[in-house]
């Protein structure tokens, strides 16, 4: 393994472990996600008539492993790979 | 003879007081709560949990109507529907395989629909608020099957505030029952172990009685 190699190699190591903790920053969710659900503020209305918070989608995009996070990963490690490949060191052939 | 009168009629009172099954309200006789609502506010939802994944899916599109004495509670008849191609996931993926043939099959059974068979355990909460344990056929993707929903009613008589939400007395009904996805033939492939067979449905809707 030559000095660039090993350049290619931390580069990737560092960019997978980045979308790792950037995905546990999001939540930590196995699938992405486009919105949440949020509760809605009750009325005193639908206090008095026994009914629960009604739930409201908001949309915002959720970080998930599947596809964003592990398709990202797997997209760095091809790269790694190929470029780990490409920039191994050429022995002379011997004539 | 008429002290004994008297006395009759205050023990009959008392006694329909205490062991009434049914909401002390100004409203009397069969009334009928229909659960339209243009407005969109009436919701059911679903909830999931599997060690992989929460889901929860939700639809505002609730129809249906109930009948029942006011002050017997236990004559309780009607039928909630919802459509299967408004549930939301927050994943429209998700919801195209939920709407699915190899899921709830939208296509060929577009409501999920709970039938009130019988009424048992009310307990009178407050003059206007009710739980009792509510029967019903629920049926969903072609199959039926009887399910028992845990519900607390409300009771509110027509008022300046009742009338900004829908003309007439309104019925407030929080029920929570829990279903069995493979009992009616709901196959868990495509979404595999990330759905659990045992379902939530949790419904939160207010009904009118105006005509």
């Amino acid at each position: 393994m030559n000095s660039k190699q090993r350049l290619i190699l931390l580069i990737g190591f560092v960019l997978i472990l980045a979308a790792a903790i950037v995905w546990l920053s999001s939540g930590g969710e196995v699938l992405s996600k486009d919105g949440i659900w949020i509760e809605k503020e009750q009325s005193d209305l639908d206090k008095l008539l026994g009914l629960e918070p009604e739930l409201e989608f908001k949309e915002q995009f959720i970080l998930g492993l599947i596809p964003h996070t592990l398709g990202f990963a797997g997209i760095i490690a091809v790269l790694t790979a190929l470029l780990f490949f490409i920039l191994r060191t050429k022995k002379l052939k011997e004539k | 003879m008429k002290s004994i009168l008297k006395y009759y009629f205050i023990v009959l009172i008392a006694a329909e007081t205490i062991f009434s099954q049914g909401f002390q309200v100004v409203a009397s006789g069969e009334q009928t709560f229909s659960f339209e609502d243009k407005a969109g506010r009436n919701q059911a939802t679903f909830f999931s949990t599997t060690p992989l994944e929460d889901i929860t899916g939700i639809t505002n599109d609730v129809k249906g109507s109930v009948t029942f004495d006011v002050n017997d509670f236990s004559t309780l008849k009607g039928k909630i529907s919802i459509s299967v191609a408004s549930l939301k996931t927050g994943i429209d993926l998700r919801d195209e395989h939920l709407r699915s043939a190899n899921w709830l099959d939208a296509e060929s059974y577009p409501e999920v629909i709970f039938e009130i068979k019988k009424v048992n355990d009310i307990q009178v909460l407050e003059a206007n608020k009710l739980r009792a344990k509510v029967t019903g056929d629920f049926t969903t993707h072609g199959v039926t099957k009887e399910v028992v929903a845990d519900a607390t009613v409300t009771y509110l008589d027509e008022s300046e505030d009742t009338k900004k939400r829908a003309p007439g007395d309104l019925l407030g009904v929080q029920a929570k029952f829990n279903i069995v996805l493979s009992d009616f033939d709901v196959e868990n492939m495509i979404l595999g172990q990330k759905v659990s067979d045992d379902i939530e449905i949790s419904v939160n809707i207010v009904g009118s009685n105006a005509k």
